[in-house]
């Protein structure tokens, strides 16, 4: 017994006050991690449930959902699978741009699909990185229903979308490339590049091109611009301009919809932002769409596009 | 009847006369088990994150359509087959979690082996019962992460590397490392290093001819460093980030980052007094390791004339070290922003159960020299 002494030492040692801290851990991190995937099992058996016969649902981390239901297997689509369509990579450093092309080609894969039901996780980056922030475009989805725990841990919730969206893109002006007209005023000096038109200025500018929307038997428009490496004092407004008068081109009693987009300061993280704005009872053709930017010293920004959505 | 019983019993009584490690290793078993079954019944929840159901996606497609699972086969077509085999028993997402189970009683077996070697059964069994109490451990160990695989497979290389049969040590260690490796890259640095120290001892203390040593010795160092410079390495590693290994040395090997990981390596309990403990202990356990080795030195001249055991306590300091080294370079999330790779200052905590194993190890021999030394100090005394 005197020879063991040592270890019954260490033995209560470690039995009175590591162990059972240990195994409290252990029990804590085993809740909190299998709470994160706590929403998908009933949101599994919600969709085997309401999912259509012929009916496919677009969902995040397929696997999870065909190991929790195996009679979904065949019958979901990965998230993964719309950027592989969309050809956009997730990586660290992916822009608006690539977000927005992966939601364009999810947008037109949900018009040609049968598709019942998107199911959208935070956990699955590639659903995550679709939704956040609100990026306004063609892809509108409606709420159906949100599965979520309450609980002191944090879990995941999965929130299921039907497809509802009545947007269409209506016109689409990338600025990669020079447009065939447009004018300038003020110290301003543009280039065209795979980013965009980037625009480097001193004092008050404005670009102007000219650009054709028949927008005329349109109830609503969205109108986005896309606008990317911003100098710190770069500001200003994007103005849309309507053809009052009939005649297809700027001048008379035409007037400007009076909607004008600010361009906030320069974004802290990522160099660049997507600016959305509505415009009502529009009534008339888009014939030019201006940008007039002002800052007190030398500045620069890019635009990469300028679309229009009906809505 | 009775006879019969009677004499089982002292079958039994013979055995444990003969191999006193089996009641450790008993004891061992029931507190491996009983934890993670507990586990289990307390928190029956949903297995963790993606990657649990991925495997488990595998192992039902190899054993429903014959797929060769793409990601980690070895461990998905054991776990089909496990599951093929005792599904009838229950669902196969409970089958499947006392697969890693019994995965990590193999384990507390291995860790055992290795640490009995080093500083006999007691010492074995208090090391290996902390390790396999670790909180990530034994979370992980209920989940299809293969993650407890990768573990029982670098147990299996260590024994090998220290066992004296030459089959084992020559052909098991090779094919259980790459096994490791495959589930868990970092393991080819981390497990990978002490290896090769392991080997370089070995064969600096062979009788062969010194020719015939340095020839082995250069070929061994070749083969590992240019195996990641493979077809197959490279696709990894571009697999998985866009920079050269290098370049990510020079982005990642900073101050805050290495505080930051050590932090989550230390940090094994809620209870601050336990981890300062924990920590204070590891700092003991380096200082008496470095003066074990001086003393021997100093003594004989050398420390090449000892067994292979006997350097077990460093190689788990060099696990420690080369995990935080590792860990901080080549598995930290980032984020570009306008050019500049920001990192994501967030370690998978998966990562930590590896280098865990190293600190508990340390933390149990720090105790026990501790108290052998009180022990000896008062012997000394009466």
């Amino acid at each position: 017994m005197k020879d063991h002494l040592e270890i019954l030492l260490v033995l209560l040692a470690l039995a009175s006050s590591l162990l059972p801290a240990m195994w409290d851990e252990a029990v804590n991190f085993t809740y909190g991690s299998s709470y994160i995937m706590s929403n998908y099992p009933e949101a599994a058996r919600w969709l085997v449930h309401n999912l259509g016969d012929n009916e496919l649902a677009i969902v995040p981390s397929s696997v999870v959902f065909e190991a929790l239901e195996p009679e979904l297997k065949g019958r979901i689509i990965p998230f993964s699978d719309i950027w592989k369509g969309a050809g956009v990579f997730l990586a660290a450093d992916n822009t608006i741009g690539h977000i927005l092309a992966v939601r364009r080609y999810l947008a037109q894969y949900l018009r040609l699909e049968k598709i019942g039901y998107i199911l959208v996780s935070r956990n699955d980056p590639y659903s995550a990185r679709l939704f956040e922030g609100e990026i306004q475009d063609e892809l509108v989805l409606l709420k159906i229903i949100e599965f979520h725990s309450e609980s002191l841990f944090w879990n995941d919730p999965v929130t299921v979308y039907e497809f509802t969206s009545t947007r269409r893109e209506i016109f689409n002006l990338t600025l990669s490339a020079e447009p065939a007209k447009y004018h300038t005023n003020g110290n301003i000096n543009l280039s065209f590049n795979e980013s965009g038109m980037a625009i480097h200025y001193e004092g008050e500018v404005g670009v102007y091109i000219p650009i054709f929307v028949n927008s005329s038997t349109m109830e609503n428009l969205l109108l986005t611009v896309y606008l990317k490496e911003m100098s710190l004092g770069a500001k200003g407004n994007v103005v849309v301009y309507l053809d009052k008068d009939g005649d297809g081109r700027w001048g008379g009693w035409d007037v400007d919809t009076g909607v004008l987009i600010e361009i906030p300061q320069k974004p802290p993280l990522r160099n660049e932002i997507l600016l959305s704005q509505k415009i009502y009872k529009i009534s008339y053709n888009i014939i030019q769409v201006g940008i007039v930017l002002y800052g007190t010293s030398p500045e620069a920004i890019t635009v990469d596009s300028i679309i229009f959505y009906e809505i | 009847m009775k006879r019969t019983m009677f004499l089982k019993a002292e079958r039994i009584g013979y055995y444990l006369k003969v191999y006193p490690s089996l009641l450790w290793i008993l004891l061992l078993s029931i507190i491996t088990i009983f934890s993670r079954v507990m586990l289990l019944v307390l928190v029956p929840g949903p297995m963790f994150y993606y990657d649990s159901y991925y495997y488990f996606s595998q192992a039902s497609d190899f054993i429903s359509k014959g797929l060769i699972p793409s990601d980690d086969p070895v461990f998905s077509i054991l776990l089909g087959l496990w599951i093929a085999v005792f599904r009838v028993f229950s669902d196969p997402l409970i089958v499947a979690r006392f697969f890693t189970i019994t995965l990590t009683l193999i384990t507390s077996f291995l860790v055992f082996n290795l640490a009995r070697k080093f500083l006999g059964d007691e010492f074995a069994f208090t090391a290996t019962t902390l390790i396999m109490l670790e909180p990530i451990l034994l979370s992980f160990s209920i989940t299809t992460h293969n993650d407890v695989f990768a573990m029982m497979n670098a147990m299996l290389s260590l024994n090998f590397a220290v066992s004296q049969r030459r089959i084992l040590s020559t052909l098991g260690m090779p094919v259980t490392f790459l096994l490791a490796v495959w589930s868990k890259p970092f393991l080819y640095i981390v497990l990978g290093i002490p290896l090769i120290l392991i080997y370089a001892y070995r064969i600096l203390k062979s009788k062969k001819s010194r020719k015939l040593k340095i020839v082995v010795l250069l070929f061994g160092l070749t083969v590992y460093s240019l195996a990641p410079l493979s077809p197959f390495g490279q696709q990894y590693y571009y697999t998985q980030t866009r920079f050269d290994p290098i370049t990510k040395v020079k982005i990642f090997l900073r101050p805050e980052i290495i505080q930051f990981v050590t932090d989550k390596i230390f940090l094994i309990t809620n209870i601050n007094f336990i981890n300062i403990t924990s920590q204070a202990l590891f700092i003991v356990g380096n200082l008496l390791i470095a003066y074990a080795f001086a003393k021997r030195f100093k003594r004989n001249g050398n420390v090449v004339n000892q067994g292979i055991t006997e350097f077990l306590p460093l190689f788990m300091l060099i696990i420690v070290y080369l995990s935080i080294l590792t860990f901080s370079v080549f598995t930290m999330g980032y984020r570009i922003v306008g050019g500049t790779v920001i990192p994501d200052m967030d370690l998978s905590i998966r990562y930590v159960i590896w280098p865990r194993f190293a600190v508990l190890w340390i933390n149990a021999f720090a105790l026990w020299e501790i108290i052998s030394i009180i022990a000896r100090h008062r012997a000394a005394e009466t």
